[in-house]
């Protein structure tokens, strides 16, 4: 089974020149030589499995013939999107014999069960493998993620400067709303009407309105999400998630509304209750 | 219980204006007994606003004391007071002071809510007052959907609905055309009539002539 050894090898110093007329082979090819490729490619290309294809380690080099063994989705990878080259899956021997390299390989993924602490495994494998480096998955993306941080401090800053923003649209809401009940809030006083109550009442609001405000954000980010994912699937052929509305990331909006809300809702409840509530009815 | 109300004695009561001391009051005294109907009249700036607040505890005397069912309000802190007002007088202002974003129903209910009435026994007894002021068709209206003579029924409900001791109105027909406010005070001398204390701070002579008494503050001073 191809998909299910636990390791694979990159192939990415083999060319892969389908459409390349074959000649006999003047080099060592492997035997019965099978490459599994990405759906991607074999589709555009027109390969099945079944189909043939020439291989060789190099531009220069003169070509094997390879049967397709097998079509393979490829994971979903963001650094791999704009990918020029295709990749090709080969047994380990194969491509050992193809290149002339042995007991070479860039990498290898092992695959673990669910629940494994990645980063205890790393660190215990990594002193039966010397001159190799054992990383977890994570930390392999977060290195080749550099454009990928970028991007995303962009988006915090953005975050952060819309919440400001937010924050500040709210305070002038509340500012007029309580200011168009200047006077019947002093009339309540006037009865008796406790200020504490008057005072939560309006931070309650302020709290209210800005978690139905973030609710319908985030109800406009999920269908954003939505779209932006089935636009971009479509265009790079992928099932790569573009963009996700997280359980995380619904708590933390929903968390900082409430919070923007009330401070908006003190800051307003502040300004209400300052003045002598008979001034503002008159004496 | 005191056949009396509220007594205030000698008040005076003085306000700084920027840098001017205005007397507002000079040495009033007034009593007012269970099921009174007083109307307060005076020209503009007589201090009779100032009387009112101060019989209702909304404010303080410069000097002189303010009984109110045998308390005296100036040896009372100010939570004492807001919960002796929310409990035992009920306000009626000249521009009713409804809140806008509250039904008429919710408008009457927020002095029960305050009192810690609970909800279903404060929305019945809010049905039940708005509909002793013929407002039991209006109880989801907001204010912005009544008319003003509606408006300030639903303030006198409002004021009413803890069932105060005292009812204190501040020219409450200052707002409302002849005929709305012959309707008002037909309201105020039925409550009277069922029991309720009344006094009220008027321009509106028809209104002042409809209580069962009057006295005119005049240049901060009450004649009989």
């Amino acid at each position: 089974m191809w998909r299910s050894r636990t390791v694979v090898v990159s192939a990415a110093s083999v060319a892969l020149l389908p459409w390349m007329p074959l000649k006999a082979a003047a080099q060592d090819c492997p035997d019965r030589l099978e490459v599994l490729l990405e759906r991607p490619y074999a589709d555009a290309a027109g390969l099945t499995v079944g189909s043939t294809v020439s291989v060789r380690p190099a531009i220069e080099a003169e070509p094997c013939a390879a049967a397709v063994a097998g079509i393979f989705e490829p994971l979903p990878d963001p650094a791999a999107l704009n990918a020029t080259r295709p990749r090709v899956l080969f047994h380990l021997p194969h491509l050992q014999g193809l290149t002339g390299r042995r007991n070479e390989v860039d990498y290898f993924t092992v695959r673990t069960r669910p629940g494994t602490d990645l980063a205890t495994l790393a660190a215990d494998l990594d002193p039966l493998l010397p001159g190799a480096q054992v990383l977890p998955v994570s930390e392999v993306a977060e290195r080749s993620s550099t454009t990928f941080r970028v991007v995303s401090r962009f988006h915090t800053a953005i975050a952060a400067i819309t919440l400001i923003a937010g924050g500040v649209f709210l305070a002038c809401i509340m500012i007029l709303k309580v200011q168009e009940r200047r006077l019947p809030v002093a009339a309540a006083r006037l009865t008796g009407i406790p200020r504490r109550l008057l005072f939560w009442w309006t931070v309650a609001e302020a709290a209210l309105l800005s978690t139905l405000g973030g609710a319908a954000g985030l109800g406009v980010g999920i269908a954003s999400s939505a779209v932006v994912n089935a636009y971009y699937q479509r265009y790079y052929d992928t099932t790569l998630v573009f963009s996700q509305v997280t359980g995380g990331v619904v708590a933390e909006a929903l968390a900082l509304a409430v919070l923007l809300g009330m401070a908006a809702g003190v800051f307003a409840a502040v300004r209400l209750l300052a003045s002598n509530p008979l001034d503002e009815v008159g004496r | 219980m005191s056949d009396i109300v509220v007594a205030a004695r000698d008040l005076t009561r003085d306000y700084r204006t920027g840098g001017t001391r205005v007397r507002a009051l000079r040495g009033v005294s007034i009593n007012v007994p269970r099921g009174d109907f007083l109307a307060v009249t005076g020209p503009s700036g007589s201090g009779k606003s100032t009387l009112l607040h101060l019989l209702g505890g909304v404010d303080t005397p410069t000097s002189g004391e303010v009984v109110f069912l045998g308390r005296n309000l100036e040896r009372m802190s100010v939570e004492e007071r807001a919960a002796l007002r929310l409990e035992q007088v009920g306000l009626v202002f000249q521009r009713f002071h409804l809140l806008p974003m509250l039904t008429a129903l919710e408008n009457v209910e927020l002095p029960l809510a305050a009192a810690r009435v609970p909800r279903g026994l404060r929305r019945a007894r809010a049905a039940a007052v708005l509909d002793r002021v013929a407002l039991a068709d209006r109880l989801h209206h907001r204010p912005g959907e009544l008319s003003g003579g509606q408006c300030q029924r639903v303030a006198i409900a409002r004021a009413l609905a803890n069932e105060p001791a005292l009812v204190l109105a501040d020219e409450p027909t200052g707002e409302l055309d002849r005929a709305t406010s012959r309707e008002v005070l037909a309201l105020f001398q039925s409550l009277n009539a069922e029991g309720t204390t009344v006094v009220v701070a008027t321009h509106d002579l028809a209104l002042a002539a409809g209580a069962k008494r009057s006295i005119e503050v005049v240049d901060g001073r009450a004649a009989p």
